[in-house]
């Protein structure tokens, strides 16, 4: 394994190799930055610019445009609540209340430390254990899945916060109900389109998201006759720095959520989404009653942990797409296209017959991450001057963006009349105090939840006994029962102890 | 929000529910699936039961939240609803104009008439952040990413 970190470390460092990994975060965090292109379509669109190096020098390229998107998108997701992708949706719990109090800089640079740390964890673990992973990872089959889902999804629910646990569960439910709009995946009828050709392939995640967090929030903003004055606080862009005690109190949190995230992304089409999300959840329920109450009104460990999470998920997707050729999510499936089209067919026999390729991505993706931090820390003032913008012009501009951001991803005008008729409810229920994220939760783990129910109810004869005849599902589900517990069974002691 | 609200909107999620749990009964069951435990339906039927439970609990428990009226009537005075319903309206007219008028041509009107509502009057700002960011943003798209935009047939715009 030596020789072929050695050997990656010698194709990763040649200086074609390191231009082309610098060239690919930048565009990549450009193009993420845009509204409605994700990784998927960034790396989509210089696919046929690879086709002019050679494989490892693609694939590096790639790799580098892929963590630049993740990056992008984390920077609106902060700065306009506008999360592009499903893995960016839990920075805006905690980025964008940090943005709008003034601390915009201290938000950027956190994302972009704890993506760092996320991602090189991340790269060292890919180092060490990708080939043992990839073989655990095939024992995750649909009872695994559906109790990973059921635990994402309550871990969210329980912790929303706002409202209560019967609105966020209740909103939970309402994106579930979402999520079932289209064509069935299994039987493949059609359910709630009401004969709208436009709703066969159900509601996009992104008009979903961009309606419940962007543009309601600058409908919000519309609404508020103080916006002006507000937005005085919005200019001031505050330190990039951290202090020794923010340091302390965040260095634990990329630990935990790089390793968590590492390995929910290894396995295939769990990815960054829901890493991010149980991460947030994992330290929201670990943190004391003081700091928890912090989060999602601007906590620093509750916007590092899905950062570092989401970026260690990315690294740890190429676990199975480079080990079995397996893709763990819809940009490594784009990447496996892409794979194969340069002549290579990802799978175990990788290692040997092109270690050059193996081991150079994997060393890549640690200079990847080095150089998004390069490039991105010293950018992070004007990328938050953003905020500077007179809301007069700043809320027209964020409802352009959204608007054409689902544009350019269905070219339906259909979309953005839904997409309107969404924010409009947004803003109503967020007055009345529902939270959006677990709705956005629901709605993203949806299909997967109602696929691996049905696949492991037809595995099992119609019996729910899969969930505690098998010892992954099984561990899942307690895990489940005691995140639901947990808080329940801690006031009690709380009380006895002051009792 | 006052108790009397939070149960109205609590009554609006049961009529959804409702409303969605009476949709579930008209999708189709795949032949030759209909005696199966789970079906096409099975997962609809389940969540509206769950959000009903849900809705109905909210309803019965609302009133907890702490609000006093003082403080619900200082925020009810500061909502410009004139001005959201503005907002919304030219949303609708950009998307219906959007393949009409061309991508160039209906931002451009669309920024320039949600900057009026949202009270901007300096009229050299307000045309210059109306014109560069769309043509920039159509610049970028059309010629360095390759993505067709609409656009107006007689300006190509």
């Amino acid at each position: 394994m030596f020789d072929g970190i050695m050997a990656g470390l010698e194709v990763a460092t040649r200086p074609t190799n390191l231009l082309l990994v610098s060239a690919g975060c930048f565009a990549g965090t450009l193009i993420g930055m845009l509204p409605g292109l994700g990784p998927v379509s960034a790396i989509a669109l210089l696919i046929p610019v690879t086709y002019a190096f050679d494989p490892a020098g693609a694939l590096i390229l790639l790799a580098g445009v892929y963590y630049g998107a993740v990056f992008g998108g984390s920077t609106s997701a902060i700065l306009l609540n506008a999360p592009g992708v499903a893995g960016t949706v839990a920075t805006t719990f905690d980025g964008f209340p940090l943005a709008r109090s003034g601390a915009a800089g201290k938000a950027l640079a956190v994302a972009a430390y704890a993506s760092f740390s996320g991602g090189t964890l991340a790269a060292v673990l890919l180092l060490v254990a990708a080939p043992a992973l990839a073989t655990v990872s095939l024992s995750f089959q649909s009872p695994e899945y559906f109790a990973l889902m059921v635990l994402g999804l309550v871990a969210v629910t329980a912790f929303a916060g706002e409202g209560g646990f019967a609105k966020s569960t209740l909103m939970a439910v309402v994106g579930l109900m979402l999520a079932t709009v289209g064509t069935d995946r299994t039987d493949g009828v059609m359910r709630f389109t009401f004969g709208r050709l436009d709703l066969l392939d159900g509601i996009s995640f992104l008009l979903l998201a961009m309606a419940a967090f962007a543009l309601s929030e600058v409908l919000l903003a519309a609404l508020n006759r103080e916006t002006r004055q507000a937005n005085d606080k919005l200019a001031d862009m505050g330190s990039l720095r951290l202090s020794r005690e923010e340091v302390k109190d965040v260095a634990p949190t990329v630990g935990r959520s790089s390793l968590l995230g590492f390995l929910i992304g290894v396995l295939p089409g769990a990815g960054a989404t829901i890493a991010s999300f149980m991460s947030y959840a994992f330290e929201r329920n670990l943190a004391a009653p003081k700091a928890r109450k912090q989060f999602g009104k601007g906590s620093l460990r509750g916007l590092a942990a899905p950062e570092s999470a989401n970026n260690a998920a990315s690294s740890g997707s190429f676990v199975p797409l480079l080990t079995l050729g397996v893709p763990g999510s819809a940009t490594t499936a784009v990447m496996l296209g892409a794979l194969i089209s340069y002549g290579i067919n990802p799978g175990p026999s990788l290692f040997v017959d092109r270690p050059d390729v193996f081991w150079g991505v994997i060393v890549s993706m640690y200079l990847g991450n080095v150089v998004l931090l390069i490039l991105n820390l010293p950018l992070i003032p004007y990328f938050a001057r953003i905020l500077a913008l007179p809301q007069t012009f700043l809320v027209p501009l964020i409802v352009f963006f959204c608007l054409v951001g689902v544009y350019l991803v269905s070219f339906n005008v259909f979309d953005l009349y839904l997409m309107i008729a969404f924010g409009a409810v947004a803003v109503v229920l967020r007055r009345f105090r529902y939270p959006m994220a677990p709705m956005i939760v629901g709605f993203t783990l949806g299909g997967l939840l109602e696929t691996n129910l049905r696949r492991s109810m037809v595995l099992y004869d119609d019996s729910f006994s899969f969930l505690w005849e098998r010892p992954i599902s099984l561990l899942i589900m307690v895990l489940t029962v005691l995140i639901v517990l947990l808080p329940v069974l801690r006031k009690r002691w709380r009380r006895a102890v002051t009792d | 929000m006052n108790a009397f609200s939070e149960r109205l909107m609590a009554l609006v999620f049961v009529a959804f529910c409702l409303f969605y749990g009476l949709s579930a009964t008209t999708i189709d069951v795949f032949p030759g699936r209909e005696h199966e435990l789970i079906t096409s339906r099975s997962f609809p039927y389940g969540l509206t039961v769950v959000g009903l439970l849900c809705a109905l609990y909210i309803a019965v428990k609302a009133g907890a939240v702490a609000e006093t009226e003082e403080a619900e009537r200082a925020v009810r005075k500061r909502l410009d609803w004139l001005r959201f319903a503005g907002l919304i309206a030219v949303s609708v007219a950009y998307s219906f104009l959007l393949e009409h008028a061309g991508f160039v041509v209906s931002t451009i009107a669309f920024l320039v008439t949600g900057m009026l509502i949202m009270g901007e009057r300096r009229w050299i700002p307000l045309t210059a952040a109306a014109v560069i960011p769309p043509v920039m943003f159509w610049v970028l798209l059309e010629f360095a990413l390759d993505i067709r935009l609409p656009s107006f047939a007689a300006s190509g715009l």
